[in-house]
């Protein structure tokens, strides 16, 4: 048999847009963590603004083709299955957006919890 | 906004516009509501603290800054101000990145039926104070090519521009550059109607298309060290019907002859450049002027006020404007003297303007005539 060569073609990849400012970043806290959650938040509180901009498109493209109005939206009375299901749902979402706080409850409850980094070590020898 | 000046512009999803539109008023609500907050800050906490402490008034920027920054709604508002600046590049991103070839064409397109032209030189060096650090944060500055042919740089400039100022440079972004004209056409009513105009650093030509509005019968060029930016200010102008001759020149040493130009001018490009670029600007722009031409370089204000030139150096520390202090601190017109304009020629002054901050009202302007 002939030595194959490498003829797999190979994916040409888009160059990536540049995302980060050749520089130095200030730091503006005494702990840069809080910098970075302060990023975080302000990210987030954008993407809220975006996807309430977003239901405003459906809110206002349903009235447009006279699916509904928003006040019918307004005016919407959910069921009790509806309300259990929404309550369900507002739990969870409740549970992922405190995940940091109940991680640091279960560190100090769950009996498997080790105490210290140097119990774990401990337990590695 | 009329759509022609927008052809250089990536459309956008419903979502992108969103982004860059929460960006837009996050920048002004930082502006108007919370940087005024400063000031009351200023009086009402820190510089009493520094009075129980020194027995005195602070009497310098620095000694301001020191006491500022430990503040904690200025950290607030420092911090969030520039992550504004970063997610503003970064919104502009989003919709551009995935049409940077479609706008590519675009510009080719539009350069084809050119009337106006674009020289570009890719073996020009490009000056340390750009490759340093990216100026406003904007990645890849004015001058790095992702791709062949790249206009991404024009396009977040462009973009940027809009969103930076939340509206108030105007559907042509024009604002400054309309002030300038302003000031000339006020303090030198009798000076020829110019015939010839260079508009350096140019960017995406945001400035130099206006000249060429006020002036139909001139001549205008644009030189700018960026290729993308001159690519996008091409095409920009061309669809727009407005003809320039851009050029990829370094304004501190271009290849026009002596005496080539009845305007040379800028808008705010100084503070951009560097300690030995500053006196080369200058003296490059007397040079290209003809005798009886003008040289007029509008830049950013500074204040005599510590706590004024404190709140307008935040720029210089926190977006990289590295050099608009040390710009600041230099008198244009006496460089301006020394690098060959006559005793008496060349002037510090000012054009009135609204303004986006309550510490200043005009934009410093160097005015040199030959």
């Amino acid at each position: 048999m002939a030595t194959t060569t490498q003829t797999k073609p190979t994916k040409v990849d888009r160059p990536k847009a540049l995302r980060t400012a050749k520089g130095k970043k200030p730091q503006y806290f005494s702990d840069p963590a809080i910098d970075k959650l302060l990023s975080i938040v302000i990210s987030m509180a954008g993407e809220l603004s975006v996807t309430r901009e977003r239901l405003d498109t459906v809110q206002r493209l349903l009235e447009e083709k006279k699916v509904l109005t928003s006040s019918e939206i307004d005016h919407y009375q959910p069921s009790e299955e509806v309300d259990t299901i929404r309550a369900q749902a507002r739990a969870q979402f409740l549970d992922t957006l405190l995940r940091v706080v109940e991680a640091e409850f279960e560190e100090i409850t769950r009996p498997d919890m080790p105490g210290s980094r140097e119990e774990i070590l401990k337990s590695l020898t | 906004m009329s759509l022609y000046l927008d052809a250089m512009l990536p459309n956008r999803t419903q979502d992108q516009r969103a982004r860059q539109d929460f960006v837009k008023s996050f920048r002004r609500h930082l502006a108007l509501k919370v940087r005024s907050g400063l000031d009351e800050v200023y009086e009402a906490r820190v510089k009493p603290k520094f009075e129980k402490a020194h027995g005195r008034e602070p009497q310098e920027r620095k000694e301001v800054r020191r006491e500022m920054t430990q503040d904690p709604y200025y950290q607030f508002w420092s911090a969030m101000q520039r992550e504004s600046q970063v997610l503003m590049y970064d919104s502009i991103t989003d919709a551009l990145e995935p049409q940077r070839e479609q706008l590519i064409e675009r510009a080719k397109e539009l350069g084809r039926k050119a009337q106006g032209t674009l020289e570009l030189h890719p073996e020009l060096e490009i000056p340390k104070y750009h490759t340093a650090a990216d100026i406003h944060l904007m990645p890849g500055g004015f001058h790095t090519e992702v791709v062949e042919d790249d206009v991404s740089a024009g396009v977040l400039y462009d973009a940027g521009l809009d969103i930076y100022a939340f509206g108030l440079m105007g559907p042509k972004k024009d604002l400054l550059v309309r002030t300038l004209i302003n000031y000339y056409q006020k303090e030198y009513p009798n000076h020829p109607r110019p015939t010839k105009i260079l508009d350096m650093g140019c960017a995406v030509g945001n400035s130099t298309t206006s000249w060429k509005e006020e002036y139909p019968d001139a001549e205008v060029h644009g030189i700018d060290v960026g290729a993308p930016c001159l690519r996008h200010a091409h095409a920009r102008a061309e669809s727009m019907g407005i003809p320039i001759h851009y050029k990829q020149e370094n304004a501190e040493k271009t290849s026009y002859p002596d005496e080539s130009f009845d305007l040379v001018v800028s808008v705010i490009m100084f503070h951009e450049t560097s300690q030995s670029a500053l006196p080369n600007i200058l003296g490059e722009s007397y040079r290209l002027l003809k005798p009886g031409g003008m040289m007029m370089h509008l830049d950013v204000p500074g204040c005599a006020d510590p706590f004024g030139a404190f709140v307008m150096e935040w720029e210089c520390k926190n977006t990289n404007e590295n050099f608009a202090n040390m710009y600041r601190a230099t008198d244009m017109a006496a460089t301006a003297i020394k690098m060959g304009f006559e005793e008496g020629k060349a002037r510090n002054e000012g054009a009135a303007a609204k303004s986006f901050s309550p510490h200043f009202s005009s934009w410093p302007v160097v005015v040199g005539e030959k």
